[in-house]
């Protein structure tokens, strides 16, 4: 197993190498950024010095191997509107996308795993049936009206939570919920149907047949065993949260890369674009890794060689 | 010897939503303490469903409707849940036909071995672990200590059985109940699982409620055989006499279409058509339609199980009543 996770490691850097030179690509085929970045009365002569001086007079494929050698050091270079370090930039904004993601992706776990569960010991009962229609409203409201309904409701009329911003544990709850009503539902119907083709094995009637109590067949037989779609499906929607939530990040303010990645979009402040994209990839990678891990742990049929 | 468990008369109904299938309709047997009883029959005619039955382990829709069921002189109908979960594993343990799939897979059979008994007999893990791999010693599984420790997935099917039976075996029950407990494993395997069960049968003293379609087993094992046909009991006879002479058409025809080593035939016998469903019976005898001597009141009405006073044996057939065709 430890050779398999070894090689994966190593195919890291591989990865984050194809990642850079797509990023770069793309940047590249968007244009030249300076005459974004003087005033709209410079010369064409201020405007080739710039060029010159920024390196966008070289071919292609040198600036390619400045990025690269520049990355390797960790240099993304510096942002062309804030005149500091992107890189920097980017890091300073992490904390609170990861901080938004945990917080949603923990709502949503705590409400779908015991509904689901729920859900599939009485099929068709009274909470699955309010948990399906529950599941189906949660995945299809879209974002922009849950925040904004949310804001209305608990911030404006009923002045528990604050309306946007940071600085307290109340200010996290309401995009939490924003951005984990969605996966929520996902993760309800997830735990319901496995648990319902698990609860029906030849196992779980073994473990009846010994005399084992309703509680410890369910979470000891019945859901460890249905873990493994969980966990992945889990894992996925942190990874689409880690790259930041734009929307929901827009209506609360909320300080993360989401917001940084869509101005830096409108300024052309492509340090900045570069070296958020190559973050969050370096997260994803490291978020699939540890889902290999976990499965390994979670289920000893995988073998990894 | 003593009765164990009386069945009288158990009717367990399924509630589906195209209406009450009675799966076992009336069925009443009893086992001696000690003893092998076989439960025979084809799929479908009620036996695995007697067998949940006693356990109490008949899943939804399915609800026993009727009958009692009287182990150790206790109606086990009667019991909570709490006082049911006493007995299940302790008193009475079951092993299933598919040896694949009735462990946990993510569990370590030493996990699912020391669960059983630290619910029932100790408190000590350590002693749990004990006990365990002396268990799987006892049915034969080499380097017990290491097969403690490895998962359902590394072991073959044959391997797997025996866990199962160790596991059933581990609170030394005074029931086991086996459901096809060879059906899913090669034949050669099968005899080796026979011969266990019959050791361990003679060193535990457990009763055994063997239930069963393949006659061969039935005459490594059984004392006495049950047959079931449509959810009710049609004969029931000490193993002997059953083979020598079978008085049901249904147990003659069951036994006519076993292969025999030392007889050639070019076309093996079989008893024409398949049992009914169960919300689908026939009028009269459930087996008229299939049974080469039915009469006209096979037709018309459902003949009684019907006790042979000088052998003891019971079977439910009007040919037997002394009906002759008239």
């Amino acid at each position: 197993m430890w050779r398999y996770f070894t090689s994966r490691l190593l195919q890291i850097p591989i990865v984050l190498l194809i990642i850079s030179l797509m990023i770069f690509v793309l940047v590249y085929v968007a244009g030249d950024p300076v005459a974004m970045m003087l005033p709209a009365e410079a010369t064409q002569k201020e405007i080739q010095t710039l060029r010159i001086a920024l390196g966008f007079d070289q071919p292609f494929y040198i600036q390619f191997w400045n990025y690269i050698t520049d990355l390797v050091r960790g240099d993304f270079g510096e942002s062309y509107k804030y005149g500091v370090s992107a890189i920097g930039l980017v890091l300073e904004r992490l904390p609170a996308t990861l901080e938004l993601a945990t917080a949603s992706m923990i709502m949503a776990i705590i409400i779908a795993v015991p509904l689901g569960i729920i859900s599939a010991l009485k099929p068709n009962g009274i909470i699955d049936l309010f948990a399906t229609g529950l599941s189906a409203l949660g995945k299809a409201i879209p974002n922009f009206w849950l925040g904004i309904m949310l804001i209305l409701v608990f911030a404006v009329n009923l002045k528990m939570m604050p309306v946007s911003g940071t600085g307290s544990w109340k200010h996290i709850i309401l995009p939490a919920i924003t951005l984990g009503t969605a996966v929520s539902a996902e993760i309800t119907r997830l735990v319901r149907s496995n648990m319902l083709e698990i609860l029906q094995q030849d196992f779980i009637r073994t473990a009846r047949s010994k005399g084992q109590k309703k509680s410890v067949i369910i979470f000891r037989h019945a859901f460890r065993n249905s873990l493994v779609p969980v966990i992945t499906i889990t894992i996925l929607q942190m990874a689409s949260l880690v790259g930041g939530s734009l929307i929901t990040e827009m209506i609360f303010s909320w300080p993360g890369l989401g917001q940084l990645i869509i101005q830096a979009v409108y300024d052309k402040d492509l340090p900045i674009i570069q070296a958020a994209v190559f973050v969050t990839a370096v997260m994803i990678l490291l978020l699939n890794l540890a889902t290999d891990v976990l499965y390994r742990f979670l289920d000893p049929r995988i073998k990894y060689s | 010897m003593s009765t164990l468990l009386e069945v009288n008369d158990l009717k367990t109904y399924f509630y589906t939503t195209n209406g009450i299938v009675p799966s076992v309709d009336g069925v009443s047997f009893s086992l001696e303490s000690g003893q092998t009883t076989a439960l025979v029959g084809e799929s479908g005619c009620g036996k695995s469903v007697t067998s949940f039955s006693i356990m109490q382990l008949v899943n939804a829709p399915g609800k026993i409707v009727g009958g009692e069921i009287l182990y150790k002189g206790e109606d086990l109908t009667k019991l909570s849940d709490r006082e049911m979960r006493k007995i299940r594993g302790n008193e009475i343990s079951m092993i299933f036909q598919e040896p694949l799939t009735s462990l946990n897979p993510i569990l370590k059979v030493g996990e699912q071995l020391d669960e059983i008994l630290l619910l029932h007999q100790t408190k000590s893990k350590k002693e749990a672990k004990n006990s365990s791999i002396d268990m799987l010693k006892k049915v034969g599984i080499p380097r017990a200590e290491h097969v403690y420790n490895m998962h359902p997935h590394e072991l073959s099917g044959g391997m797997r059985q025996r866990v199962m039976i160790a596991m059933a075996l581990s609170c030394n029950p005074s029931l086991l109940i086996a459901d096809e407990p060879t059906t899913a494993l090669d034949v050669t395997i099968q005899a080796q699982i026979l011969r266990l069960m019959k050791n361990l049968k003679l060193e535990f003293e457990t009763s055994i409620l063997l239930i069963t379609h393949d006659l061969g087993v039935v005459a490594e094992l059984a004392d006495k055989v049950i047959v079931m046909y449509a959810g009710q009991v049609v004969e029931e006879a000490d193993v002997m006499s059953l083979y020598a002479d079978p008085k049901h058409p249904y147990t003659q025809g069951l036994i006519q279409s076993t292969p025999k080593i030392d007889s050639e035939m070019d076309v093996l016998t079989s008893i024409q058509g398949n049992v009914p469903t169960p919300n689908n019976k026939p009028t009269g005898c459930y087996f008229h339609p299939r049974c080469p001597f039915a009469m006209d009141v096979c037709k018309s009405k459902m003949p009684e199980l019907t006790i042979n006073e000088k052998t003891g044996n019971k079977v439910r057939c009007w040919l037997s009543a002394g009906h002759q065709e008239g």
